[in-house]
């Protein structure tokens, strides 16, 4: 049985949870962005 | 007079706002997890027996047991026991065949008087694995849940850090085929599992490990009293807690990825829940002395902690509160009402927007097959007091005018009976459900095209809220502790 090299694994996963990270910024940027727009609309 | 019982009633409403800022808090917590935790860099294969508590589970047990041994993980430090608890139906003679093909790897516990419940059943083998002495981890699982090949090693690497005492994985839903609640459901497990446990791991407490997948350090068992708690229906919940006031710490591994089949219909849910709901009220009960106690009981008595926790198990208190006090300061003063009540679902705009993008970006895969469940949690008439919340001159200006063209006056009355319905909708969402639940208990087999599109109208969140009231009346009663279990089908397989 081979298995892929744990610590390269680990930082791979690291890597995903920072992705994560930059797509939840963007969604408070869009959220933020919605909430100024209402308050303009409104 | 008149204004100390306003000043009141709008703090009453806005009480209703809790859950909304610990649901945010929760995933801001979530998003720092790339910050503030390291996988571990080492792998760690310590000798794990893996437990499997079964009663009738002849449709399931072979296909897992083949999964277990296909794991990604040293054969000779893995062995798998099987506790029968005196199933009446195959389960025993397929587990048998399965441990006569693999001597020393799968073993078959057969205890002769069941039907005492998880917890007894797991005792049981635990009392054989004491004996033995072999094990250095447990891995306590459900018989119809599917670990992905890579999960177990990627769960004991964290048992290299001798302060870890417990660990779990994301238990994802994967029934297949699929049907409408099944979506739900995994919708459901993005933002209570890999969104919440993210962030109860960055909190450094955590609430529960998953039922389906618990590993424990032999020496954090031992600590916690060597077995499973039986006096509560949350034996999971009781466990982690244990673990955890002992000194070691829990932690939930993301990228271990184990599928479970969970109910298809709403009767089913109820039942499932219904025994969660239960449990976490005793849960509740017995750990009241580390609540908001961080000196004795370090993070899980933190103020985080405790936000995250009480805003779930006080949902329906928070729901009734708040819909009941806006009824009381509309008679009061219906301008201030409408202020207040525009505020509180302004806030349950940003919270939806915020929650349900996140769940999607968290979980790519399940977002492309739950979307629009994801979309619809809150149910279709909620969803239609956001979108007003959000732009009141939809129906301020463009609705009122359709209807003045269409002859109808909505000052007449009109409008006045759709914003008292909505000011009541939070509490009577979950009346509402529990209706629903009723017609699917009666007539589930006659009306059973109607309740699908019930649920997406009432919301499957206001069905949650009304599963843990009906938990609060429950325990109130002080009724009977079974274990009502799931039934499964085996119809579970890995979807990605």
């Amino acid at each position: 049985m081979t298995l892929p090299d744990p610590a390269e694994e680990a930082i791979a996963q690291d890597r995903g949870e920072r992705k994560l990270l930059l797509r939840q910024l963007a969604v408070i940027v869009l959220i933020v962005a919605l909430v100024i727009l209402r308050i303009w609309l409104v | 007079m008149e204004h100390v019982a306003t000043v009141l009633l709008v703090a009453l409403v806005l009480a209703g706002a809790i859950p909304l800022l610990a649901g945010c808090y929760q995933f801001v917590l979530a998003g720092l997890h790339a910050l503030r935790v390291r996988t571990p860099r080492e792998a760690c294969f310590p000798r794990v027996a893996i437990m499997i508590p079964a009663w009738n589970e002849a449709a399931v047990v072979e296909r897992t047991l083949e999964r277990l041994l296909a794991l990604e993980y040293p054969a000779d430090r893995l062995r798998v026991y099987v506790v029968d608890d005196a199933s009446t139906d195959e389960t025993p003679e397929k587990v048998q065949a399965k441990a006569a093909l693999h001597p020393g790897r799968i073993f078959h516990l057969r205890r002769e008087r069941g039907g005492e419940g998880k917890a007894h059943t797991i005792n049981h083998g635990l009392r054989t694995l004491h004996a033995e002495g072999w094990f250095e981890a447990v891995l306590v699982i459900d018989a119809d849940v599917i670990f992905t090949p890579p999960s177990l090693r990627r769960m004991t690497r964290h048992l290299a850090d001798p302060a870890v005492g417990a660990v779990t994985g994301y238990i994802k839903e994967g029934s297949r085929p699929g049907n409408w609640m099944n979506r739900f459901v995994a919708y459901e497990y993005v933002t209570a599992q890999a969104a919440a446990r993210r962030a109860q791991n960055v909190l450094g407490a955590q609430a529960c490990l998953a039922g389906g997948a618990q590993l424990l350090r032999r020496e954090s068992l031992e600590a916690a009293g060597g077995v499973i708690d039986t006096t509560t229906l949350a034996e999971d919940t009781v466990t982690t807690l244990n673990v955890q006031l002992a000194g070691k710490r829990v932690v939930f591994e993301p990228y271990a990825t184990v599928w479970a089949e969970e109910p298809r219909a709403v009767t089913g849910l109820w039942k499932q829940r219904l025994r969660w709901g239960r449990g976490n009220v005793q849960v509740t009960r017995r750990f009241r002395h580390i609540w908001l106690r961080r000196g004795r009981a370090g993070s899980l008595g933190g103020v985080g902690f405790a936000l995250i926790w009480f805003s779930v198990f006080l949902m329906p208190v928070f729901m009734l509160t708040s819909s009941t006090a806006l009824i009381g300061l509309w008679l009061l003063d219906e301008e201030r009402a409408l202020d207040v009540f525009r505020a509180l679902w302004f806030l349950n705009v940003v919270t939806y927007l915020f929650v349900t993008l996140s769940s999607f970006s968290i979980d790519t895969e399940t977002a492309r097959r739950t979307w629009r469940e994801g979309l619809l949690f809150p149910g279709v008439v909620s969803l239609a007091i956001i979108v007003y919340a959000a732009y009141p001159p939809l129906y301020d200006e463009t609705i009122a005018s359709w209807l003045r063209d269409a002859g109808v006056d909505p000052d007449d009355g009109l409008a006045t009976g759709i914003l008292l319905f909505t000011y009541v909708w939070l509490s009577a969402s979950m009346l509402a459900a529990w209706l629903v639940k009723l017609l699917d208990e009666r007539f589930g087999r006659r009306v059973r095209w109607l309740i699908a599109p019930l649920v997406y109208l009432v919301g499957y969140g206001p069905l949650l809220c009304a599963i843990t009231a009906a938990a609060y009346v429950k325990e109130a009663r002080g009724a009977e502790m079974r274990w009502d279990k799931t039934e499964k089908t085996g119809a579970v397989g890995e979807l990605v």
